[in-house]
């Protein structure tokens, strides 16, 4: 997409064109002006043909590209071939995803059942404790909170654990980092 | 050819070429197709216009009389190439007047009697 003319270059290609004539005595592109309409609906236009053209041409090549050529294009885009990973669906079919193994086997186009699990921790975990950190593909979140004077800190820990969402990924873990009272 | 040539239109041809406007008369377009310009009529400039075409038919209140004037004076504020002006509405039956008097230049422009609707 970054190859696509913008639109100011598509008009000001326009205005050059028909500027260059100077037969034509035409000049008056101020905002609103006949050439002002014409040149916004002809870079307009141009600028949806390109898109649909390069639409056809990505959808062409990647139905028609090998798994070759599809390492080229991941390696193109992401600058780094291994960023798509090259998997295998139940009809056998290829197909290319981030790497996400903690994903398992969950259908392409879906989230995670860990990212659902950390949105949900995100929004309910109590105030008094605090994500720390979180490693995609562990699923071990790390947690931490200071216990108040005279709290036993594993029943701190253990009351952060109960407040964490019930329904929780098969693959998934915590560690908690109770800070002592000052 | 020539009787099917409308003066009005500013893409008349003369000679078998495009008949440029300038000077005064090129002031007058640039003021009418503002104000009546739609806003959404040109593509890429969808808030340009006055769109004083949609007080057609409404009654000549002294209320949309005044918006008439509003609107058209703030659009001739906008263009850098008006040095002053004085708008005039007349509204009639279910039609407006527009009378506008500009300075352009130094020189005094007068559009005269332009029917709204």
């Amino acid at each position: 997409m970054a190859d696509l003319l913008p639109f100011q270059d598509l008009y000001d290609e326009f205005e050059s064109a028909v500027t260059a004539d100077v037969e034509t005595g035409l000049a008056d592109f101020s905002p609103g002006s006949r050439l002002d309409a014409y040149a916004g609906v002809a870079a307009t236009a141009a600028q949806t043909v390109m898109r649909w053209i390069s639409r056809q041409v990505r959808r062409v090549f990647i139905s028609a590209s090998s798994e070759g050529d599809l390492d080229v294009a991941v390696a193109d885009r992401y600058g780094d071939v291994d960023f798509l990973q090259r998997r295998t669906d139940e009809d056998d079919e290829t197909y290319r995803a981030r790497v996400l193994e903690y994903a398992q086997n969950l259908g392409r186009g879906t989230i995670s059942s860990l990212d659902y699990y950390l949105r949900r921790v995100r929004t309910d975990l109590d105030a008094e404790s605090v994500l720390v950190s979180e490693d995609l593909d562990t699923g071990i979140l790390t947690m931490r909170a200071t216990a108040l004077a005279g709290e036993d800190a594993s029943s701190v820990a253990a009351s952060i654990v109960g407040d964490l969402p019930d329904w929780r990924p098969a693959a998934h873990g915590w560690n908690v980092i109770i800070d002592e009272a000052a | 050819m020539s009787e099917f040539i409308d003066d009005s239109d500013p893409f008349q041809v003369e000679s078998g070429a495009l008949k440029p406007v300038s000077g005064e008369e090129l002031a007058r377009q640039r003021i009418l197709r503002l104000l009546f310009t739609e806003p959404g009529d040109i593509v890429h400039r969808p808030d340009l216009g006055g769109g004083l075409q949609s007080f057609r038919n409404k009654p000549p209140t002294p209320t949309n009389t005044r918006r008439i004037r509003n609107q058209a004076a703030r659009l001739l504020d906008s263009l850098d190439f008006v040095e002053s002006h004085e708008v005039e509405v007349v509204g009639s039956g279910s039609a407006y007047t527009l009378t506008i008097r500009a300075v352009i230049d130094g020189a005094e422009l007068m559009i005269e009697e332009v029917a709204v609707g």
